[in-house]
């Protein structure tokens, strides 16, 4: 499954690993290098991830890739997993960039 | 750390020229036989670590799966399983007189796995040491991220631990196939878990590497 995320404060991939246990840790991330202008985050999700799952990795990543709260809109190939990412960060659904491709041809 | 054979993998992956196309006269679960290969002697030789796709023979019977080749002689490509290219799952294995390519450059290396051994990583490393298997553990595929124009990428995997034994994580390594029937793949990346975390039954852990390009 293809997720496009569109993401308006990107930044270079940080560091990071977590867990539960109670011998948990989070690593001390290095301050995060911005890439200009409006980019597209894309996650490739394993057909076998449960929803759950993929939605956990997907917040996982979005923090790693973006300094910004929730993506500027989310498309890709699944529609449950798009309206679940919609839904999970409070974005719209809809590549805007393909909308326009579309109504010019 | 990029280990030595990752080095290979992405050489191969970067710029690989050499293609094949042929009709196969065996198959089975993990082998494709033909004629005309360059035989693999050793790791990251011959044919090792492209991808062979097989479709229908020539009256159209049979499935379109790939493999990634971990090993070949000159009649014989051994992969770690057939995929279905749609999901990734198992697929079936292709018809004994299958069509086939052999691709230019090399497979994706997307596998992460675990283990509890202490040691270092080592760039000569060619496999992860004591690697965990079942009770949630097992190589998996990772979710895969790239932002546009950015010079790193991520690969992340939550792992949920079923194990009665406790576990602690001490590295993490990525591959370019399965374990599967001895075949390993190749090794790509092996990074140490920092303040490595211990996991009872039912804990998980969100494991990151993140790659700069």
């Amino acid at each position: 499954m293809i997720l496009l995320l569109g993401n308006d404060a990107a930044i270079e991939a940080q560091p990071g690993t977590t867990a539960d246990s109670p011998d948990g840790f989070s690593s001390d991330a290095a301050a995060p290098i911005s890439i200009e202008g409006p980019q597209v985050t894309t996650i490739e999700v394993p057909d076998e991830r449960p929803l759950d799952a993929a939605l956990t990795e997907i917040k996982t990543i979005w923090g790693l890739h973006s300094t910004a709260d929730a993506p500027t809109w989310v498309d890709g190939n699944n529609e449950l997993l798009v309206l679940a990412v919609a839904s999970t960060f409070k974005c719209p659904v809809g590549d805007p960039n393909k909308e326009n491709e579309s109504d010019e041809s | 750390m990029r280990v030595n054979s990752g080095s290979d993998i992405q050489a191969r992956q970067m710029a690989s020229t050499e293609g094949i196309a042929g009709t196969a006269s065996a198959t089975s679960a993990t082998t494709l036989t033909s004629t005309g290969f360059s035989a693999s002697s050793g790791p990251n030789t011959g044919h090792i670590g492209k991808i062979v796709a097989a479709g229908p023979n020539a009256s159209g019977t049979g499935s379109t799966v790939f493999g990634v080749i971990v090993s070949n002689s000159t009649t014989v490509l051994t992969v770690d399983q057939w995929y279905n290219p749609a999901t990734l799952a198992a697929g079936t294995t292709p018809n004994a007189t299958a069509t086939y390519q052999i691709l230019p450059g090399g497979v994706s290396a997307f596998y992460m796995a675990l283990t509890t051994n202490a040691t270092g990583p080592s760039a000569t490393n060619t496999a992860l040491a004591e690697e965990l298997s079942g009770s949630g553990w097992t190589r998996a595929i990772a979710t895969y991220a790239h932002t546009t124009s950015a010079a790193t990428y991520t690969l992340v995997k939550t792992f949920t631990s079923a194990d009665g034994t406790p576990r602690t994580i001490n590295k993490m390594a990525i591959f370019n196939a399965l374990s599967n029937g001895g075949a390993f793949g190749q090794m790509l990346f092996e990074s140490a878990v920092p303040s490595p975390p211990t996991l009872l039954s039912g804990d998980t852990i969100t494991v990151t590497e993140t790659v700069t390009i």
